[in-house]
């Protein structure tokens, strides 16, 4: 892995794409000089319809009600046994950190949070519209890869290619999430793709290439500063142009790590797509694409009401988000089967990354993985409380296997989640205190800012 | 340390301490660098005549011997500028120099010329050696420090004619490219936004301000990707159930996926033409076609004719056009090295100075056939577009809503407990919709606009118009009415409504801007005052310090004015006292915009007794204080402007009869339809601006067709005049 890397590096050359390639330039000299301990990797997981507490809750360590909550609880998780949901992460148990008691009312709750669930940050229903960059963009831009961030996933209709959902660069400026698979391989592997893949990663190079050369037409008409900002444009697609390169480059690596385009890429099945999903993401970390992915399931307000007819569930997930239940299965039965199900693809992602030696260790050393759902914790959520799940300590720099409690909204030691993602900042070495918006109605007393001490290494 | 040394810590950090140490010398120090340096070339020579003096006369006062921090004296900062260091400091000596706020404002100023020379040595020396000499320059491009650019040398300029920007180009705006998604064959709805304006209040929309950069063309290719997918969709035969290849797509592309052997060159021409016809609504030049034709041939061989075809069709939405305004004139240069917009570029910087939509069939036939090529066409056409009431110009109403920035009120989220009058839910949308409608109502009229907006005592009142029912509560269940201390008895469909005199005046008293100009829980008079410091006088407030945690003393026993008692330390004082009594006279308007006598603050006695019978407290007990609205309006600008206040009301009105106040208005207005701000060149157009929208009786439109048909919107200035302003 590290020859490639370095092999990428290699062709770079200071031409007119300079300036835009430059801090990817400076990250992997940075990567390359960090290389023993390897690059850190986060991949996000994010399941629609909301997680109540009790699905993740490890058994044996109860909770009281709201405002019953008011003590920081610190536990190691390898003393109790996993609930039904997380059972696939069994032989995993002492990586897994439960997170309970964290906040997000700014971000408004409802169906969704949309953006503000990775934003911590207001959202504007209805609209889909960002108000911020969110924390998987925040960590990519710290852990640059030749495709900075990968958004891949489901929606609750198949005909859909790509959706807005989740991610976003800046205020206003969303990133797509790719819901077909076979298209997002060809986004991806399609240097080294047969057929229809090869095609038009060959046809994206040839516009790339043209529009790059006449472009420079118009750059004389300009002087100075006008000039200069022009050239940002023509670099854009100098720069899009040699990730083209360099993605033929590594051609081998990718041979090598690339899966193998199923029946699943194409089908009609949630739980097939989502599986290719995940082996999508394994190959893209694995081939070294990229830092960061963000899988997300059925999120966002237009797209959460998915059926796991995969799973032999008829009932969409907002039927059972009001209590629907079917052949004998509770609402709270079926969401565990479907939550479940999603671990079992996050164990097969950590089995794939735990055979790929690194350093002294294998890739899944260096990567967290961050499951939560855009609802927070329900189906009509009210970010009063917002669970997560975090697995690994992305190279030492996280604390793992705990279960952490923080008290409840407002009550001295509360956290919001903003904290969370201020402390994944930390552990991806670009520490950043006050990622999201704060919440006004906190009381001053209750630390907004910061990581979670109890979480950070 | 000297006054005026801790004026200078509340400018932003980088910069100071840097200044702070550059200007730490001592008049002795200065003339031994000089002696020193006399010989030492060209550029001491320079220093010791243009820039040392302006040290001595108007900066060693404050920054001499007695300045603690002498890291950097004089005699260490070389002229040649040859070490990182010094090149950095000398940058930010530029930038203080050209942002105008050194001196500070109450101290002696240098001449202007003076200054101007001292600039352009540094900045010179500075381009000569390597060193930022824009830093300066790129806060000057920006909306927030559109007020450094000296009032007087605008509307006193002595200039013959308008030195108009350089050429440039101007991302499309959000709503244009909307548009475009959408006269392309796409559908907007469905694909995302490439183009953002930033967070923040004010005019957004400034060419200088975006670049086009990696990820916006990524996801401009994306979308290309998706609007070409779209226009050349696949059909399922109904008969034989077989897919037809680009079967729902116009006959000349269909026309380059069914010929055997591949498309003809007269094929691709044709789908080339349509194509550019669509997109950018012209006809391709005769390179265009070539280029595009080898493109289009390469993409078939390499990716097959469905996918080659649609590669190269995409193609076309990343031309400049497509993602641009292309301002950069045509033709020879005037005797002042000026050359005007092109015809087709004028008929789009028509159109999108009014509309999001690109040009309407008769601008772009004008100016195919010569007849936009000069003022009095692009007077005729603005007219036109103006007097059409089929054409949507959202334009208008935006620029007031970026001016006043009353829109932004519901993103300052309200605490339930403070709504309960409001059924638990302070609908702040309707607040903005009924200043909307005043706005709307007063342009309809179009006579003293800046006044009426300034002092009017009328008001839209959770209002709306049903298009069954006629005029309705513009919601009926969350009394958003009681903003304007309106009973719902007292509610009529007249709209709109008068409200008393001594209450309301214009949109600085409308709920809107008042909820967007205040705190999750109280007022603000920080924001209000500066708003009016900055968008009424012309004035500006440094940028806060990064060293200031800028948050209300936590005293709810206290009313805000006493509050805000704490800024009158003189560290504070110096940005405080261009904002607090402009702001404090708003305090008649609680945070949710409703007209007071009393403000609520905590009784602590009260409190503190309030407990049950197990001795648990029961909860916060309030008290009202009279509410004190006085104020203060100083350091104007204008003669005879400054004085003291008794109320909100009393100050707007004051403020709305300013001829000042007026010019900033049309500096305002300049910014937002020129998307930059204004620079010394331009003070001829917005003498000529202010004059019409005086002669017209105060008409909106008079003020804008003005500053749409000066020469600063017409013509761009060849870049060796630019840098000689």
């Amino acid at each position: 892995m590290q020859l490639k890397r370095r092999d990428i590096l290699k062709g770079i050359t200071l031409g007119a794409g300079a300036t835009v390639l430059t801090p990817l330039v400076r990250q992997l000299e940075a990567y390359g000089a960090d290389a023993a301990v390897g690059h850190r990797r986060f991949v996000f997981v994010v399941e629609g319809n909301g997680l109540p507490w009790q699905q993740i809750q490890p058994i044996g360590i109860d909770r009281g009600k709201n405002y019953e909550r008011t003590k920081k609880v610190e536990l190691a998780i390898t003393d109790y046994e996993l609930p039904k949901s997380l059972e696939p992460l069994a032989k995993y148990h002492d990586r897994v950190s439960v997170i309970q008691g964290l906040s997000g009312r700014v971000c408004g709750g409802g169906h969704s949070n949309d953006f503000g669930a990775l934003g911590a940050c207001a959202v504007q229903h209805g609209a889909a519209v960002p108000k911020g960059e969110t924390i998987d963009v925040a960590l990519a831009r710290a852990n640059p890869g030749l495709f900075p961030i990968i958004g891949l996933g489901i929606s609750d209709r198949p005909e859909h290619t790509t959706i807005y959902n989740c991610s976003a660069l800046a205020a206003n400026k969303s990133l797509p999430t790719q819901c077909r698979p076979d298209l997002a391989y060809n986004s991806l592997f399609g240097s080294i793709a047969e057929g229809a893949g090869r095609e038009a990663f060959a046809a994206q190079s040839n516009v790339l290439d043209f529009l790059a050369g006449d472009l420079k037409k118009l750059e004389n008409r300009l002087s100075g500063f006008e000039r200069e900002r022009f050239q940002q444009y023509v670099g854009a697609f100098e720069s899009l142009r040699d990730r083209q390169s360099r993605l033929n480059e590594i051609e081998n690596t990718l041979r090598e790590h690339a899966p193998v385009v199923g029946d699943k890429y194409r089908s009609d099945v949630e739980t097939d797509r989502l599986d290719a999903h995940f082996d999508l993401a394994a190959a893209s970390l694995i081939g070294g694409l990229t830092n960061v992915v963000t899988i997300a399931s059925g999120v966002g307000s237009l797209f959460f009401s998915v059926r796991f007819g995969g799973l032999g569930i008829q009932i969409s997930k907002h039927g059972i988000g009001h209590g629907g239940g079917e052949g004998g299965k509770s609402a709270g039965e079926l969401a565990t089967i479907i939550r479940r199900f999603h671990f079992e693809l996050i164990a097969r992602l950590m089995d794939k990354l735990n055979a790929m030696p690194e350093g002294n260790g294998s890739m899944l050393d260096n990567t967290v993985i961050v499951y939560l759902s855009d609802a927070a914790e329900g189906h009509h959520a009210r970010c009063w409380e917002w669970p997560f799940v975090v697995i690994g300590d992305g190279g030492g720099k996280l604390k793992r296997g705990r279960y952490l409690e923080y008290p409840y909204y407002n009550l001295a030691g509360h956290r919001p989640i903003n904290c969370l993602y201020n402390t994944l900042l930390h552990a991806a070495g670009a520490p950043r205190d006050d990622f999201g918006m704060a919440d006004p109605m906190l009381d001053k007393d209750v630390e907004q800012t910061g990581p979670l001490a109890e979480l950070l290494a | 340390m000297s006054k005026t040394v801790e004026a200078i810590r509340c400018l932003s950090h980088d910069t100071v301490s840097l200044f702070i140490r550059v200007l730490c010398f001592s008049s002795a120090l200065i003339f031994a660098a000089f002696a020193s340096s006399a010989c030492r070339g060209d550029e001491q020579h320079g220093f010791a005549g243009q820039v040392a003096p302006l040290f001595q006369n108007f900066c060693v006062k404050c920054h001499g011997t007695d300045e603690e921090d002498t890291q950097l004296a004089l005699h260490q900062i070389s002229a040649t500028m040859d070490a990182p260091l010094q090149l950095a400091n000398w940058s930010k000596i530029l930038t203080r120099l050209q942002l105008g706020d050194m001196p500070p404002a109450d101290e002696r100023q240098p001449p202007r010329d003076d200054r101007e020379r001292a600039i352009r040595w540094i900045k010179a020396e500075l381009d000569r050696a390597g060193g930022r000499a824009d830093a300066g320059e790129a806060k000057l491009r920006q909306f927030a420090y559109g007020n450094l650019v000296d009032h007087e040398s605008l509307f006193h300029s002595t200039l013959e004619v308008a030195i108009p920007a350089e050429p440039r180009l101007w991302r499309l705006s959000p709503s244009i490219y909307e548009q475009l998604v959408n006269d392309a064959g796409g559908d907007s709805r469905s694909i995302a936004q490439p183009f953002a304006l930033g967070p923040g209040g004010g005019i957004k929309d400034y060419a200088a301000a975006f670049v086009v950069d990696e990820p916006t063309v990524t996801q401009l290719l994306r979308n290309a990707g998706e609007i070409v997918a779209a226009q050349t969709r696949d059909k399922q035969d109904k008969e034989t159930n077989e897919t037809v290849v680009f079967g729902n797509a116009p006959k000349q592309f269909r026309a380059l996926v069914e010929t055997q052997g591949g498309p003809t060159g007269g094929q691709i021409e044709e789908a080339l033409h349509y194509q550019f016809d669509r997109i950018l609504q012209r006809e391709p030049t005769a390179d265009e076609l070539a280029g595009f034709t080898a493109l289009m041939r390469k993409n078939i061989r390499d990716a097959g004719a469905a996918r080659g075809v649609r590669a190269t069709l995409a193609a076309v939405l990343l031309l400049p056009e497509a993602v641009f305004r292309l301002e950069l004139g045509q033709g020879p240069p005037d005797k002042h090295g000026r050359i005007m917009l092109s015809p087709r570029e004028l008929a789009y910087a028509v159109a999108y100075a009014l509309t999001d939509e690109r040009p309407d069939g008769q601008l772009l036939k004008a100016a195919d056939e010569g007849r936009l090529a000069t003022r009095d066409d692009v007077r005729r056409e603005l007219e036109r577009l103006w007097q059409d009431p089929k054409t949507k110009k959202p334009r208008i109403p935006r620029f007031f809503r970026e001016y006043f920035g009353y829109h932004r009120a519901p993103d300052v989220f309200k605490n339930d407990k403070d709504v309960k009058q409001y059924s638990g839910r302070f609908r702040a949308e309707i607040l903005v919709n009924d200043t909307d409608q005043l706005i709307e109502w007063i342009l309809k009229r179009d006579q003293n606009v800046l006044k009426e907006l300034l002092t009017t005592n009328r008001s839209f009142v959770n209002y709306r118009v049903d298009s069954k029912k006629g005029p309705v509560l513009a919601h009926d269940k969350n009394h958003m009415e009681l903003a304007y201390n309106v009973a719902i008895d007292e509610w009529t469909k007249d709209q709109p409504m008068e409200l008393p005199r001594e209450e309301r005046a214009g949109i600085l008293t409308q709920p809107s801007w008042l909820v967007a100009h205040s705190d999750n829980t109280h007022t603000h008079p920080i924001l209000r005052g500066k708003w009016v410091r900055e968008r009424l006088l012309g004035g500006t407030v440094p940028d806060l310090p990064i060293t200031v945690d800028a948050q209300f003393p936590d005293a709810p026993e206290q009313t805000i004015r006493e509050r805000l008692a704490i800024t009158k330390d003189s560290y504070c004082w110096k940005c405080h006292q261009q904002m607090n009594s402009l702001g404090l006279p708003f305090e008649a308007y609680s945070h949710l915009g409703e007209f007071r006598k009393l403000e609520p603050v905590l009784d602590l006695q009260a409190t503190a007794a309030n407990v049950d019978s197990k001795g648990n407290p029961r909860g916060d007990v309030l008290r009202e204080v009279e509410v004190d609205p006085s104020g203060v309006i100083s350091r104007s600008g204008e003669q005879g402007l400054d004085c003291e206040v008794k109320s909100a009301v009393e100050m707007i009105h004051r403020l709305a009869d300013s001829d000042r106040v007026r010019q900033v208005f049309v500096r305002h207005v300049f910014r937002y339809f020129m998307g930059r701000n204004e620079r010394p060149g331009d003070g001829p157009t917005l003498i000529a601006a202010d004059k019409a929208y005086v002669e017209s009786g105060g008409s909106f439109k008079g003020l804008v067709i003005s500053l749409l048909t000066s020469d600063s919107f017409l013509y761009r200035q060849l870049p060796s005049q630019v840098a000689r302003q």
